[in-house]
């Protein structure tokens, strides 16, 4: 009863403010939001509306012809035994970079928050990575897992261990990308971590003090419940953002060994521009699209609190 | 004294001085023109700048006559050569511009595949095996004019590119050269273990004897200097030496797997046991071009392009490499050396306004029958021989060692369409199944012979032999 007062309440007040914009308001609104609704439609809606309408087509780009298909495109790559391994080595590599990566950074956050200076240095260390050429650090990367003269097999022949193949071996190729996305994604989760934590008012901390929690506790009790909104971000945009992979599988080890660090992205990548085949590559693109925001909405289901501190 | 204005006064005085601005940039301006050149100093293209002229910019003087040639294409020194050509031919004919682009190697198909179809594409585009086939098909490509270049012209000229490459008596592409497959051996390495330097192998049983003599190991058995890396293509390599093939052809042209043929599984086995039985290669070590680059690889069968690479990148090492044909199962050439590969050059593409294909004609027509220097200069930069075969009597391809020997060893090469992208695939994945899981080469390959059905019913190699 209470509720649908409210709700007709809001919709009387919205007709009231439509109906006060008059004409120069009207034009100054649209001619404001006209340039990002056209922009938006354009480069974003038509692009993905279109790769949905040539997953249904055989589309290969240099061909005139481009016939309907039906579901073709989509019984083709479900039969083919690299896209099934490129969906799950990019769980297997969102999952991991994810987890590992906020575990990591929620760490590093935590550490340069308690600095007493240079904080904001350390910050903008952190964040380097971010801002590098991703194909410069694909390479760079691939200097230090080089098998003879790479950095870390040096390390490992001074303490006497075997040299690793670190991109040549199936059992260490995918950790190594992994390795490599971790550190490269640390740098922004920190920075939001860092604003999440400068959000939470000391009283909290102190009234935990006060009631004879230690360090533990705070976190445990109150800094990370207060987080949780923070957290849950970085953990959707996160896998998102792993789901995306291209750079250093292109660079380094083009989806092996033994399609061992074959991706998504990078599967959508050969069958567009390797092997012509449109129409596939952008049903590729629409199970990715699914899959990710079917993970995405599980998330936040099970992730978002309902309520705020 | 105090001056207003109005809104409409300074709407136009904005207006007019907008107009006087964009005026001004359009002016023609006197400029210094810095024009790239290349040079060959001791064997080694070097892009030079110079200083030339001071002109003025804007359109030509014979704006109505004017067309302009954009060239495509990948891989920097190679394109140098395309635009001398292109500078030689605009001192002549000043109503020509040619301009070459180089992009960078892969970024180029991305930029490509979109323009073509968008319409946007380039005049001429360096072509790859790997998409060529998929452009003449769609009919993308203008078959080379027969009045510029009839029939006779061409089989005398560019014979290995009427055979393979045409379409219906018409000719779309020529050949920039062919690369043998070759092995490339490093002699200091040789005289160290008391090999001589000048007896490189020549059969399969040489290669693993003498490769097992240049292996270096550590005492946990991992390879610190590989007696043989292997390059690219090498199974077809050794089909091709055995006879054999990868793709069976049958009458109406239906294309199949021939993996589990009798050469193809000898070969593969030979192939494996490099790694798991005789230890001279490892599957976990340097790129090629490393090993050899830096002398922890002894011996390595390649297909020739590398020689240019060597040459800038290793000089030192490419001094004392020496080169051969690939060994063989008998030792002798027959049936075949082994594979090798055709590098193709320059396509029009179909759907350019006519003038600016007249004129990329020209540009071919001068290239080709009058810039035997480019020609000789970009097979040389690329480790080929030439593809014009008057090209081939230039002393520098018989001055070279590695291209001396490549002129012996193509005769006796099979030529094929060059082996698919996601044949390499199937193959590496087959060898790394046996070498680093384990795997048996039987279950190996009937993995391998499904996918590549796989990929041949697809349409992919449709034109490999």
């Amino acid at each position: 009863m209470a509720l649908s007062a409210i709700r007709r309440a809001n919709q009387t007040a919205g007709r009231a403010r439509r109906a006060r914009l008059g004409g120069p308001q009207r034009r100054f609104v649209w001619s404001v939001l006209g340039p990002c609704i056209l922009f938006y439609l354009i480069f974003r809606f038509y692009p993905f509306a279109n790769a949905l309408i040539i997953s249904f087509r055989e589309y290969n780009i240099v061909s005139p012809v481009k016939p309907f298909v039906g579901l073709d495109n989509y019984e083709k790559i479900f039969n083919n035994t690299v896209f099934r391994a490129a969906i799950v080595n990019s769980f297997y590599y969102g999952v991991v970079t994810t987890i590992v990566g906020l575990i990591v950074s929620l760490a590093v956050a935590l550490l340069i928050n308690g600095l007493p200076r240079f904080k904001d240095a350390f910050r903008a260390i952190f964040f380097l990575p971010q801002i590098t050429n991703a194909i410069a650090v694909a390479m760079v990367w691939g200097w230090l897992y080089q098998p003879v003269y790479g950095f870390f097999n040096q390390v490992l022949k001074v303490f006497g261990l075997p040299v690793i193949g670190w991109l040549t071996s199936p059992q260490y190729a995918m950790p190594s990308l992994m390795v490599m996305g971790i550190w490269g994604g640390v740098g922004m989760s920190v920075v939001v971590l860092m604003a999440g934590l400068a959000g939470i008012p000391s009283v909290y901390r102190e009234a935990c003090m006060i009631d004879g929690g230690n360090r533990w506790h705070i976190f445990r009790y109150v800094t990370l419940p207060l987080l949780q909104p923070t957290l849950v971000f970085i953990l959707v945009t996160g896998f998102m953002g792993a789901f995306e992979l291209f750079s250093s599988v292109f660079v380094l080890t083009q989806g092996g060994p033994l399609n061992r660090t074959y991706v998504l992205a990078y599967y959508i990548y050969r069958r567009a521009f390797v092997d012509l085949k449109m129409g596939e590559a952008s049903a590729a693109g629409f199970v990715m699209f699914v899959l990710v925001l079917a993970i995405t909405i599980i998330q936040l289901r099970f992730m978002r609190t309902r309520w705020e501190y | 004294m105090s001056m207003h204005l109005n809104r409409r006064q300074l709407l136009r005085s904005m207006a007019v001085g907008t107009a006087g601005v964009v005026l001004a940039a359009c002016q023609p301006k006197v400029v210094e023109k810095v024009v790239k050149e290349t040079v060959i100093v001791e064997g080694t293209p070097k892009v030079i700048e110079k200083t030339v002229v001071v002109e003025k910019e804007g359109p030509p003087p014979t704006a109505a006559k004017y067309e302009k040639v954009i060239v495509w294409g990948w891989w920097e020194p190679r394109m140098a050569f395309y635009q001398d050509a292109a500078n030689a031919l605009m001192d002549q004919n000043p109503d020509i511009e040619v301009e070459v682009i180089s992009l960078p190697g892969d970024q180029l198909w991305s930029k490509v595949l979109p323009a073509t179809a968008a319409g946007t594409g380039p005049t001429l585009l360096k072509q790859k095996p790997t998409y060529y086939f998929s452009f003449l098909d769609n009919g993308l490509l203008e078959p080379y004019p027969e009045e510029i270049f009839p029939i006779d012209w061409w089989k005398t000229n560019f014979p290995d590119t009427w055979d393979i490459y045409g379409k219906e008596g018409r000719q779309y592409v020529y050949l920039d050269g062919s690369m043998a497959n070759l092995l490339m051996y490093n002699r200091t390495m040789f005289e160290a273990v008391g090999l001589d330097p000048q007896t490189p192998p020549v059969s399969w049983d040489e290669l693993i004897n003498m490769g097992k003599q240049l292996t270096k190991t550590d005492s946990a058995g991992t390879i610190l200097e590989e007696g043989l890396i292997l390059g690219e293509y090498p199974w077809i390599n050794a089909v091709y030496q055995l006879g054999g093939s990868l793709v069976n052809i049958a009458d109406d042209g239906t294309r199949t797997s021939a993996m589990l043929s009798e050469p193809a599984v000898k070969a593969f086995t030979w192939l494996c046991e490099l790694y798991t039985k005789h230890k001279i290669s490892s599957r976990e070590f340097l790129t090629y071009e490393e090993a050899i680059g830096t002398s922890k690889a002894a011996m390595g069968l390649m297909t020739s392009w590398i020689v240019g690479t060597f040459d800038t990148t290793y000089p030192d090492v490419a001094a004392v490499l020496g080169w051969a044909p690939p060994p063989t199962p008998t030792g002798k050439p027959e049936p075949v050396w082994g594979y090798k590969t055709n590098v193709l050059a320059l396509t029009m593409f179909q759907n350019r306004p006519v003038m600016e294909k007249e004129a990329g004609f020209v540009y071919l027509d001068w290239l080709l029958n009058n810039s035997d220097k480019s020609l000789a200069d970009i097979a040389e930069i690329t480790g080929c021989l030439p593809g014009k075969l008057s090209v081939r009597s230039d002393p520098r391809f018989t001055a070279k060692e590695a291209l001396r020997v490549a002129i012996d060893t193509l005769p006796l090469e099979k030529s094929s369409v060059m082996e698919s992208e996601n044949l390499n695939a199937v193959r590496d994945n087959a060898i790394n199944r046996v070498v680093l899981e384990g795997q048996s080469i039987e279950e190996s390959l009937a993995i391998a012979d499904q996918e590549w059905n796989q990929w041949l019913a697809e349409g992919d190699a449709s034109h490999m032999a």
